[in-house]
C-alpha cells in the first residue's frame, strides 16, 4: 500500500509506515475528545446567550474557529490516513448515542467524503490539505442540524408548535432546509475553518513544532 | 505511570494461558531496556496470580446485568423512538421506561437524576421566554431519554466494553481507542482545571475582565499548555499500554458479564415493545 505517512519532498516512506501505531491511537482519541469538548463547551455557552435562530450565525464560524488549531497539531502529529473519518465517525457516534440515530449513516457518508478529499501522499503534513479536510468534517456536522429537518420536519414543527408560535418556528427550521441558508451556513463554517487553520498553523510553528512533541 | 488503555490491574487476561502472562505483557515488546524488561516480568508475574484468582469471576451490574451490545440496541431504541414521539406524556413515558432500564442495570441513583432532569428541563420548557429561546430545552428534553439508557453503557468498566467489542472482531485498535474514550473523557476536567490554576498563580489575568477584554489571549494561554499536555499524555499512555500488553496476543476476558443470553433478548424484545408501542399509541391517538 502506497504510503502518506510522511509527504516531505524526497523522503523514502517505507512500507507499513502507514500503520497506526499505539500512539497514534492515543493522540487520536485525546484530541478527538479535546475537539468534542471544546465544541461542546462553546455552543453550551452560545446557546445560553443566543437565541437559536441567532446561534446559527454564531456557532457556524465559532466552531471551527476554535477547534481546528487542536485538529492541526493531532493531524500534524499523526499524519496517516484515516485521521480525519476517524474523526468524522467519533464525532457521529457521540451524537447517535446522544439520541440522534440519523447521525451515523450521515457520519459515515462524511467520513468516506473527508478521506477521499484527504487522499494523496503528506495530506495531513499540509496546513492547507488538513483544513481543507476539516471543512468536511463541520460540513458533515451541518448535516446532522439539516438531516432530522428533511427526514423528521413536521414532527419537530408539532413539537415545538406546542410550545411557540408558528411563525417563529417555521423561521427557524428555514435555516435549515433552504438552500441559500444551507450555503450561508456552509459559507461560515469554511471561513472559521480558514481562519482557524490561520490561527492554529501559527501556535504549530511558535509552540508544538519549537517545543519538538509533535 | 497513569493507567493504561486496556489497564485494569489484574481485570484482563488471556484465557487459559495465565503460566505465559499474555494477558498483561507481550514480551520484549514494551521498551527494550533493562528497566522496562524487569518492569514487565513484574507485570507478567502479577497477571499469573490475578488471572488464577479470577478464573470464575462474572460480576454483573444489578438485577439485569445485560451485555454492552444490549446497551447499544436500547439505546438506538430509545433514540429513535424520542424522535417520532411528540407529545409531552409520551415522552415522559419513555423517559421512565429509559430510567427503569437504567436502574434494572444497577444505576438507581443515576436512573433517579436522570429523571429529575428530565423534570426541570421539562419545566424550563414552559418557561414564558421570547421568540425561540425556549427551544434548546425542547430539544434537551427529547435527548434525555436516549441518554439515560446510554448511561447504563457509559457507567460499565471500559474492560467489559473491550471484551463485548472484542466479540465482535473490533480490531484492536478501535478498542483502545474506546476505552482511553472513557478513561479520557472524565480526566480532561481535571487537565483543564490545573491549566486554569496554573494560569491564575501566575497572574496573567487578574481580573475576570481582563479575560473577556482579551480573548484571544485567554484562547492561547488554554490552547498551548493543553495541547501540549495532551502530546506528552498520548506518548505516556501508549508506552503504559505497550508495557502492560495491550498488544499481546489472545483473547481478551473480563470479571465483568459480557455474553449475550435469553435476559438480554427478552429485556431488548420488551425495550423495543414499549418503544414501538407509544409511537403506535401516539399515532392513533
Amino acid at each position: 500500500m502506497e504510503s502518506n505517512a510522511d509527504g516531505r519532498a524526497g523522503k523514502v516512506v517505507p512500507a507499513g509506515a502507514n500503520r497506526w501505531t499505539m500512539r497514534d491511537v492515543m493522540t487520536f482519541v485525546i484530541f478527538n475528545i479535546v475537539i468534542i469538548m471544546v465544541t461542546m463547551i462553546v455552543k453550551m455557552a452560545e446557546d445560553a446567550v443566543l437565541s437559536p435562530q441567532n446561534t446559527f450565525f454564531v456557532g457556524s464560524w465559532l466552531f471551527p474557529l476554535v477547534s481546528t488549531p487542536f485538529y492541526l497539531v493531532m493531524a500534524d502529529r499523526i499524519g496517516k490516513r484515516g485521521v480525519l473519518s476517524g474523526s468524522i465517525l467519533l464525532f457521529g457516534i457521540l451524537y447517535t448515542f446522544m439520541g440522534g440515530v440519523y447521525c451515523a449513516p450521515v457520519a459515515v457518508a462524511g467520513a468516506v467524503v473527508g478521506e477521499l478529499a484527504m487522499w494523496g501522499r503528506g495530506a495531513y503534513r499540509s496546513i492547507m490539505r488538513a483544513a481543507a479536510g476539516f471543512f468536511v468534517y463541520w460540513a458533515t456536522f451541518a448535516c446532522y442540524g439539516i438531516v432530522p429537518y428533511l427526514l423528521f420536519r413536521d414532527a419537530y414543527m408539532e413539537q415545538l408548535g406546542a410550545y411557540y408560535s408558528a411563525s417563529d418556528v417555521a423561521a427557524m427550521v428555514a435555516q435549515y432546509t433552504e438552500l441559500p441558508w444551507i450555503l450561508l451556513m456552509l459559507a461560515l463554517f469554511a471561513a472559521g475553518t480558514a481562519l482557524g487553520a490561520v490561527v492554529g498553523a501559527k501556535f504549530l510553528k511558535k509552540h508544538v513544532r519549537k517545543a519538538k512533541i509533535a | 505511570m497513569r493507567a493504561s488503555g486496556g489497564g485494569e490491574a489484574g481485570i484482563e487476561r488471556a484465557p487459559g494461558e495465565a503460566g505465559r502472562a499474555f494477558g498483561k505483557v507481550g514480551p520484549g515488546r514494551a521498551t527494550g531496556t533493562a528497566k522496562a524488561a524487569e518492569a514487565a516480568a513484574a507485570a507478567a508475574a502479577a497477571a499469573v496470580s490475578d488471572g488464577a484468582a479470577l478464573g470464575a469471576v462474572d460480576v454483573r451490574e444489578g438485577v439485569l446485568g445485560l451485555d454492552p451490545r444490549t446497551h447499544v440496541l436500547a439505546v438506538a431504541a430509545f433514540g429513535v423512538a424520542s424522535v417520532v414521539l411528540v407529545g409531552l406524556l409520551e415522552t415522559a413515558l419513555l423517559q421512565a421506561a429509559a430510567a427503569l432500564y437504567l436502574a434494572g442495570n444497577g444505576r438507581a441513583r443515576l436512573a433517579l437524576r436522570s429523571c429529575a432532569s428530565f423534570a426541570v428541563v421539562c419545566g424550563l420548557s414552559f418557561l414564558p421566554l421570547p421568540g425561540l429561546y425556549g427551544v434548546l430545552f425542547v430539544s434537551l428534553m427529547h435527548m434525555v431519554p436516549p441518554f439515560t439508557a446510554g448511561c447504563a453503557l457509559f457507567s460499565l468498566s471500559p474492560s467489559a466494553i473491550m471484551c463485548a467489542l472484542a466479540r465482535w472482531r473490533v480490531p484492536r485498535r478501535a478498542l483502545v481507542g474506546v476505552c482511553m474514550l472513557f478513561r479520557f473523557a472524565s480526566a480532561l476536567p481535571f487537565e483543564a482545571r490545573s491549566i486554569v490554576r496554573g494560569i491564575r498563580m501566575r497572574g496573567i489575568f487578574p481580573r475576570a475582565l481582563d479575560a473577556v477584554l482579551h480573548p484571544a489571549l485567554v484562547y492561547e494561554c488554554l490552547y498551548t499548555p493543553l495541547v501540549m499536555r495532551c502530546l506528552r499524555l498520548s506518548a505516556e499512555l501508549a508506552a503504559s499500554a505497550e508495557l502492560r500488553g495491550i498488544e499481546a496476543d489472545g483473547g481478551r476476558t473480563s470479571v465483568h458479564h459480557v455474553g449475550l443470553g435469553a435476559r438480554d433478548a427478552l429485556v431488548a424484545a420488551a425495550v423495543v415493545a414499549v418503544c414501538v408501542g407509544l409511537c403506535a399509541g401516539e399515532g392513533l391517538a
